[in-house]
């Protein structure tokens, strides 16, 4: 697969209590940071500079002020059919809001047959990193995966506060996942 | 980390599967990343070989989930490093914004100690810093910073206006130490605190700041009313004795008659303008601390006509605004530094200090406030030249309605206090000022059947908190209960509960009561006890209590023992107790006889208009 289509998917539905009071009046995406940014910026700067230029971002919870941003910030060029949009919760599949992440996409799961990409990108927006995901995707396509999870070691006693990934002894081919099931898996410890 | 790469056929079948599971949470971390690893079809990539573009050594691998209000703080001082951490100047792999279209920051004035500057800071468009200092800090789009303000290790979110002289900064967890509960506070490390967010509320609160500080009253209320600063050591949440219940109450009448701006120590709060002391002092003697926060205190007073302080903690604070700004100085004496030598311990030398600093502000204060006529001939032994006129006898205070009676006895159960056998309760810190030698040395005479129930603060001192044998060893032979929440515990001054006092000239006092009160799920009992009368002046002797010599723990048993063999007696006496705490002790009348003081204090030190 010389040049996948990819489609980027933003989970930008973060209530982000921790956080108040930043987040009584947005969702924890739109938080600004830095002076002149929002924590959602660096996911999609993330995915734009990599060359996915086409991302859905799945708001849910106090939105507006969220959308507002990629409305008036993240505009593509629609002659080459990019976009970056806002995707509110629809309710497209009953009367609930997503009961969690995995949940969000399956409702929205339309957006991936309208655009039929051979890889879905799957990032969340509430880090400040900097990651050129064209390496992960290379070695995804490399090993045949059905999925990847990026992991960052983290020191053994910090580790109980994210997802931990427990991993084979060639580094790549994963067993038994997360410790927290209601996060993303954050962290992966290498066993060797 | 949250991020995730699907072949889209696989994600498709994944996310249908757990659809249709109803004990999954749904989550792509805990439920679909599992699902993959269990039929191997799962990796892992390392972020930490991940090279983008441009990145230098400094800054590859980083990464920060800034989902709590301290993790957001510290990548914002990662911005700021000289090598930052994370490097916002990577051009090869840019973060995209939004560029709000304000014009380039801007800096200025260079007269004397008035510069604007901003050192180790990232400043964003539209901000203005005139004449002020700004270091370790970000600044968003549109923020000014005025005349002599300081912004120290902050983040300040857009348009939010930093008023002349106000200081805003990181609180330093190691502060705090000389100006909070702990009295020697050589305590143990303090909570980490909340209080960041305090600066990022500004921009929501910034209408009702003023460079002075957030106003108690409302400001459309204020209108030509005398605007007074209450300086105080302790004030809500961080009492820890009575002078910071007493000013927490009178603050809260005093509101509904002056203008009322509260300066206190220790951590920001939104009720008052919190001080610390300076860093330089931080392994200082608590003393230099204490007057550091003074000096702080003085600095940011503002425009007010009358300055008030309670405790040698704020007494220098409200003097040298007195000199600096010549406005009259009324001051509350709660207790007498020269009586208390025993503070030797926790202050060493600083002792001395805390004198001085007492003495000096008392000389020259135009009205001390005792808070009964036993501490008025107190002030006036100790400084035979203050003028007797200056000196009035306020009382304490105490709301009834809070500290009622309460028929539950579940708290008490809890601590394993049996509310059918007399009690004999202390309220109170453990300190030999509140005679806690002379109850123990007492408690060994009382009748078997009585408990003797410590509801106990902090100790002021470590030694005495730590105790020698002889209290622990005195203590052991009765039921103990302390250490209960020292905010619900500690009554205010006149309730019903209160101690036998050490100071020589009072005697000690001795009554019953029958309930006592604090409301929530602090201590909550039925029953008859004994208590030990504060002042004497609080206990009417033979109709609310009796009192007894000072320092004669013999008397003070005999009493407590006739009480509780007769308890028609103490629930009569306690009745009769809460009856005159009512009658002769609310915190009404009280903040109006202050406020009325201010007034005449304010009239008589007026310049005249065309001397």
């Amino acid at each position: 697969m010389a040049d996948p289509n990819v489609l980027g998917i933003v989970l930008a539905g973060g209530e982000g209590k921790r956080l108040s009071p930043l987040t009584l009046d947005r969702a924890k995406p739109a938080v600004p940071f830095g002076g002149l940014y929002r924590l959602i910026d660096f996911a999609l700067s993330n995915l734009v500079n990599a060359g996915v230029l086409r991302i859905a971002v799945l708001t849910q919870y106090k939105s507006h002020s969220l959308d507002r941003h990629i409305t008036t910030t993240w505009r593509m060029s629609s002659l080459l059919a990019n976009y970056v949009t806002p995707v509110p919760a629809q309710q497209r599949l009953g009367p609930q809001w997503y009961t969690g992440s995995a949940d969000a996409i399956y409702q929205s799961l339309n957006l991936i047959h309208d655009e039929k990409p051979d890889l879905v990108i799957v990032f969340g927006a509430d880090h400040v990193y900097r990651m050129d995901p064209r390496q992960m995707i290379a070695q995804h396509l490399d090993s045949g995966a059905g999925a990847t999870v990026a992991g960052i070691p983290v020191p053994r006693k910090e580790a109980s506060a994210f997802g931990v990934i427990k991993t084979a002894s060639d580094g790549l081919h994963g067993r038994g996942v997360p410790g927290e099931a209601a996060r993303p898996a954050g962290a992966a410890r290498s066993a060797r | 980390m949250g991020n995730y790469l699907f072949s889209a056929d696989v994600l498709v079948e994944a996310l249908r599967k757990d659809a249709a599971d109803e004990s999954s949470k749904h989550d792509m971390g805990g439920n679909i990343m599992p699902m993959m690893v269990d039929r191997g079809m799962a990796q892992v990539y390392d972020f930490q070989r991940n090279e983008v573009p441009g990145a230098d050594r400094a800054d590859a691998g980083y990464w920060r989930d800034v989902g709590t209000l301290d993790s957001y703080f510290d990548a914002h001082m990662d911005l700021c490093a000289v090598v930052p951490v994370f490097n916002l100047y990577n051009s090869q792999w840019p973060i995209l914004t939004h560029i709000p279209p304000h014009p380039p920051a801007k800096f200025v004035h260079e007269d004397g100690d008035r510069v604007g500057r901003a050192v180790n800071s990232v400043v964003s468009n539209g901000v203005i810093v005139s004449g002020a200092l700004v270091r370790e800090s970000v600044l968003s789009p549109g923020v000014r910073v005025e005349d002599y303000a300081t912004v120290e290790r902050s983040v300040i979110m857009d348009n939010t206006v930093i008023g002349a002289n106000a200081v805003v900064r990181e609180r330093d967890h190691r502060q705090g130490r000389g100006g909070t509960r702990g009295g020697a506070g050589r305590g143990g490390q303090r909570p980490r605190p909340g209080a960041r967010i305090r600066r990022l509320r500004r921009r929501r609160d910034r209408r009702r700041q003023e460079p002075g500080g957030h106003r108690v009253s409302q400001p459309n209320q204020a209108g030509d009313r005398l605007k007074v600063a209450l300086c105080t050591r302790e004030y809500p949440p961080e009492v820890y004795g009575g002078a910071g219940v007493h000013v927490e109450y009178l603050a809260k009448e005093l509101s509904k008659h002056v203008d009322l701006t509260v300066h206190c120590q220790g951590a920001d709060r939104p009720t008052a303008v919190a001080h610390r002391p300076w860093d330089r002092l931080k392994d200082a003697n608590p003393a230099l601390q204490t007057i550091s926060t003074g000096l702080s205190m003085v600095a940011a007073m503002g425009d007010v006509d009358l300055v008030h302080s309670h405790t040698w903690y704020a007494n220098m604070a409200a003097h040298l605004t007195s000199l600096l700004y010549g406005i009259p100085h009324v001051l509350t004496m709660h207790s007498l530094e020269p009586l208390r030598p025993w503070k030797a311990e926790q202050l060493g030398g600083g002792y001395a200090l805390s004198s001085w600093c007492e003495r000096d502000a008392v000389e020259s204060a135009a009205a001390v406030i005792a808070v009964s006529n036993g501490m008025k001939a107190d002030v006036l032994s100790t400084y035979p030249s203050v003028d007797p006129d200056r000196v009035r006898v306020i009382h304490n205070g105490i709301d009834a309605q809070q500290y009622a009676p309460d028929p539950d006895t579940d708290v008490l159960e809890q601590y394993g206090v049996d509310p059918n056998r007399p009690n004999v309760v202390f309220v109170g810190r453990i300190t030999r000022q509140k005679g806690v030698p002379v109850l123990l040395r007492a408690a060994a005479q009382l009748d078997p059947e009585v408990q003797l129930v410590l509801c106990a603060g902090q100790p002021d001192t470590p030694e005495l908190g730590t105790g020698g044998d002889r209290p622990r060893q005195q203590l052991a032979r009765h039921p103990i209960r302390g250490d209960l929440d020292r905010g619900h515990a500690e009554p205010a001054r006149g309730d019903p509960a209160a101690q036998p006092r050490h100071r020589v000239r009072l005697p000690v006092a001795v009554r019953a009561a029958r309930h006592r009160q604090p409301g929530g799920d602090g201590l909550r009992y039925r029953g008859r006890r004994l208590t030990c009368g504060r002042h004497p002046e609080v206990v009417a002797d033979g109709q609310t209590g009796l009192l007894v010599p000072p320092d004669e723990p013999e008397a003070l048993a005999d009493a407590l023992n006739t009480l509780a063999r007769d308890p028609e007696r103490a629930n009569a006496m306690g009745e009769a107790g809460r009856q005159r705490a009512i009658s002769d002790f609310d915190w009404t009348s009280i903040a109006l006889q202050t406020a009325k003081l201010y007034q005449e204090v304010a009239a008589s030190t007026a310049k005249p208009a065309d001397a």
